[in-house]
């Protein structure tokens, strides 16, 4: 991996985001599906980078997306995994 | 912009006699500081609840008695809004015990077998609420099941769990006689089960969250008072993210919520004047069931005429379905949760995935939780794209007859299975057509860019979307009132097939 985790799934984010027709700035805590701004699609998207770049294990039974809504959300998941 | 520039452009009218001035007041007032003031102050608070409720009064989709429930609610979160978790448990909990079905074959059922049961009381109301409380305490323990993990296989696949629990208890009541102290107990649960299934399965989700609301808060979402049907607005973990916890916030999200119900009830009585009044009443246009069954009959129009009667109910359906959606989530959002609206501007939408995303917003999420997202989880990881589609195949298709069937599993009991899955038949292909376009629009319809030009940026990419989710309108129905035969017979008529 190149880029560091927080980085890559910022420029992902922001990547979604101008997909959408959004602005590409987001807060940390700044809800990105369950308010709508972004569809499941991009969930979609966001998920697989999540698990072909930072190793994230969807298939764990008490994994929720909801894990995911922000950006903070999807950090502490992220090192949560790595100290697992 | 320079100084100039702006020194001499047109600034917009502020006058209250100019309508375009009015609209964009009103339209800004939740971000008008006056506004948001005034929205505090007790005389705002009680101007926005009865403009709400007047709204809703307007929109005759929630019953008399669901409104003074509705009423109650609202004036009790309005005085105690630092209470409103156990006003909702408290109110919501009343609704379930009162009208646990939500289906009044059910009801009708449940009230002639009450005297055969006669358990305790002989009063149905009364048999109603006995077997009420008993569920919420069989839920509860579900619950800490969910906090605990007691029972492991059941707190991992909760919904699956409860899902193979309502097929067991379903199979039972198909199997055996009807007046059988079996077949009633099953047909009871399944009942309670089948109305309740997605909102009991969103209060487990949001049950084993880290941050996990409390068991009140929990309760209050087993029937919200806001629900008028078996579809549920998300769950409790979801409405936390959105509550409003500051004087300010909730003045803004009242102003959202009335904002919305004034749209919900316009587009409701716009869609009433347009349609009801002036098509079908002053130019004496037919109904879609009656010009289908006509056409089935060999009694039918032109293929233009069918063409029209098809995007004459598919406007009307728009309208009313977004006048039903916006007047719940206006509903919400006055009792201080500033959700997400759930219908956003369906007929702009470019691509067919866009649409579904747009028209039922709640709807598809629902599908996604429960279907799509579970499903992507765990299946196909090595195959990007068989992956996308087996989800979306999963929560469009699969996801998308279950919920109706789930929902009406009491009546597999009481008709047999036969005749129930008759009525599954036009609504089975409207997913299975509705699955093909979603997966074709997710993995290969390219999203128009406006570099395109006006007509394939603005224009044909609309009428592609518009024209299939019309089309798909002939088969969209689980009611069986009109036969699916009839139904195929229209949909090949608009294709000049007789």
């Amino acid at each position: 991996m190149s880029r560091n985790p927080a980085q890559l799934v910022r420029t992902a984010i922001s990547e979604l985001l101008v997909e959408a027709g959004q602005s590409p700035d987001f807060d940390d805590n700044e809800s990105l599906f369950d308010s709508g701004k972004l569809d499941s699609l991009a969930a979609v998207k966001l998920l697989t980078i999540l698990e072909g770049e930072l190793g994230i294990d969807l298939s764990d039974p008490d994994f929720e997306v909801e894990e995911i809504d922000t950006f903070a959300a999807i950090m502490a998941l992220a090192s949560e995994q790595a100290t697992a | 912009m320079t100084a100039i520039d702006a020194g001499l452009r047109p600034q917009p009218s502020t006058s209250l006699y100019n309508p375009l001035a009015l609209r964009r007041l009103w339209l800004g007032m939740d971000r008008n500081d006056r506004a948001i003031a005034w929205a505090q102050s007790w005389f705002g608070i009680a101007v926005i609840h009865a403009g709400l409720v007047l709204c809703l009064a307007a929109i005759p989709y929630i019953s008399n008695k669901h409104l003074a429930l509705i009423t109650i609610t609202l004036a009790m979160t309005a005085v105690l809004p630092n209470r409103r978790g156990i006003v909702l448990a408290v109110m919501g909990g009343a609704y379930f015990l009162l009208r646990p079905f939500r289906n009044s074959t059910n009801d009708d059922h449940f009230f002639g077998i009450w005297s055969d049961i006669g358990f305790v009381t002989t009063n149905a109301f009364a048999g109603t609420a006995l077997f009420g409380v008993a569920f919420i305490a069989i839920l509860l323990l579900l619950i800490q099941n969910q906090r605990r993990k007691f029972v492991p296989l059941v707190a991992d696949r909760p919904v699956l769990s409860l899902f193979i629990l309502l097929v067991t208890l379903t199979g039972i009541t198909l199997v055996t006689p009807h007046d059988s102290a079996v077949f009633q107990s099953a047909w009871v649960i399944v009942a309670y089960l089948a109305s309740t299934f997605f909102f009991i399965g969103y209060i487990l989700m949001a049950a084993r969250q880290k941050k996990a609301p409390s068991n009140t808060t929990l309760l209050g979402f087993v029937r919200p008072v806001w629900a008028n049907s078996v579809v549920p607005i998300k769950g409790p973990g979801y409405f936390a993210k959105f509550e409003a916890h500051t004087p300010e916030d909730l003045a803004v999200t009242r102003l959202k919520g009335l904002k919305l119900a004034v749209w919900a009830a316009i587009l409701f009585w716009s869609a009433e004047l347009i349609f009801a009044h002036g098509v079908k009443g002053q130019l004496g246009f037919p109904g879609f069931d009656a010009v289908i069954m006509a056409t089935a009959a060999g009694e039918g129009g032109s293929t233009g005429f069918n063409w029209l009667a098809l995007f004459v109910h598919f406007l009307e359906k728009v309208l009313l379905v977004g006048a039903s959606i916006h007047a719940l989530v206006a509903l919400i959002r006055v009792i201080g949760f500033g959700i997400p609206r759930g219908m956003v501007s369906p007929l702009a939408s470019r691509t067919i995935s866009e649409y579904w995303g747009r028209y039922l917003f709640y709807f598809k999420e629902l599908l996604s939780d429960f279907f799509f997202f579970p499903t992507f989880q765990r299946c196909f990881k090595n195959y990007p794209r068989l992956r996308i589609a087996f989800a979306t195949f999963m929560a469009a298709f699969v996801g998308n007859v279950l919920f109706d069937m789930i929902s009406d599993a009491g009546t597999f009991g009481l008709n047999g299975f036969g005749d129930t899955i008759t009525k599954y038949y036009s609504y089975t292909l409207y997913a299975g057509l509705l699955t093909i376009g979603i997966i074709w629009s997710q993995i290969w319809q390219s999203k128009p860019r406006a570099e395109d030009g006006f007509f394939r940026y603005h224009v044909w990419p609309r009428v592609i979307v518009i024209g299939f989710f019309a089309v798909l309108q002939v088969f969209d129905d689980s009611s069986g009132i009109v036969p699916f035969e009839d139904r195929l017979v229209f949909f090949l008529s608009l294709f000049g097939v007789a």
